[in-house]
């Protein structure tokens, strides 16, 4: 046997390092030994009777939220409709909005087919994932998860 | 309480006192089966509680084709893996390092008393993926018989004997690294 094979059997002829605080396992027993009587008591618990609150209580908050939610609509419609107007911009405006658009290269919304998905490929996505923390286990299952499909 | 002893109070319908049986022959076994998978005696102690409530919801599905200890043990690892699946999941989306994350639990357990080269090998096992993790276990702490394991794995024996080699390189070559 070699060196590191007897590393691993002289280890295991060591004390277990693992403890457990004293008196663990008769409270653990004890505690244990409880179960069915605890699942027993559940189960014949009384349910508890609670007064029911009548139809237009309950639905009072959620009919508040819809008509909430449709007066914010038809208000933004109306907005966008009144204000709106052609976006074609001169060279001038292109350069000062290129300098506040937080993307990597701001002069890319020159070239008419940018999208940002472009420039992230495949290996990025992987050193991104396993800088990330994401093992090569957990990857080589997603891997293998894609071959099967 | 022999297994033949607990059965013939399960089978006389003394679900109550077979369940007891259970626990005394048990308990502790089971508990160190899954303290050494989790590394932290807070985790095996809830796991357990988890476990035993099974044991009692499942025993009337207990038909004795298996080996009580083949069933319980069963019950015992299918819990401790779905606890490091769940592990695993929630440290892939909060984008940490479940290895780190494992290493930590076994610095941070205060019932942890081993020397240094007994940290590096829970380290080691703690690395290995969860199956390997519970083959290597079982078959290095427990001396499990492949036979055994493979009724409670479910898993034939050929690939438990392939998987055994596979873990016990892995964690030869981590305390070769580190020793």
């Amino acid at each position: 046997m070699d060196k590191k094979s007897s590393i691993l059997d002289d280890l295991k002829a060591q004390k277990m390092p693992y403890g457990v605080p004293d008196g663990y396992f008769d409270n653990l027993r004890i505690r244990l030994e409880s179960i069915p009587s605890e699942m027993e008591g559940k189960k014949t618990a009384p349910a508890k009777v609670v007064a029911m609150p009548s139809l237009w209580t309950r639905v009072r908050p959620y009919m508040a939220m819809a008509a909430a939610f449709l007066i914010m609509v038809t208000a933004g419609t109306a907005i966008l409709k009144n204000t709106s107007k052609s976006m074609t911009l001169t060279e001038e405006e292109y350069v000062q909005l290129a300098s506040i658009l937080p993307v990597t290269d701001p002069y890319a919304i020159y070239y008419e087919d940018y999208t940002e998905e472009d420039d992230i490929s495949g290996e990025d996505i992987v050193n991104y994932l396993i800088e990330t923390g994401v093992s090569l286990e957990q990857l080589a299952y997603v891997a293998s998860y894609e071959e099967d499909l | 309480m022999t297994d033949k002893e607990i059965l013939a109070f399960y089978n006389e319908g003394q679900s109550d006192r077979a369940f007891k049986g259970i626990v005394e022959s048990y308990s502790e076994k089971l508990y160190w089966h899954v303290r050494r998978l989790v590394n932290s005696h807070e985790d095996a102690d809830d796991l357990l509680q988890e476990i035993f409530i099974k044991i009692w919801t499942a025993l009337p599905s207990f038909r004795g084709d298996a080996q009580l200890f083949t069933w319980l043990y069963r019950i015992a690892t299918n819990e401790t893996l779905n606890f490091l699946r769940k592990q695993k999941v929630r440290a892939a989306l909060s984008f940490s390092s479940i290895d780190a994350a494992a290493e930590r639990k076994i610095d941070d357990d205060p019932y942890f008393d081993g020397n240094e080269a007994q940290r590096l090998l829970a380290k080691a096992i703690a690395r290995l993926p969860e199956k390997q993790r519970v083959v290597f276990t079982m078959r290095y702490y427990d001396d499990m018989k492949y036979e055994d394991m493979s009724e409670v794995l479910g898993t034939s024996v050929g690939a438990l004997k392939a998987s055994y080699h596979i873990a016990y390189g892995k964690v030869k070559e981590e305390l070769e690294k580190s020793l």
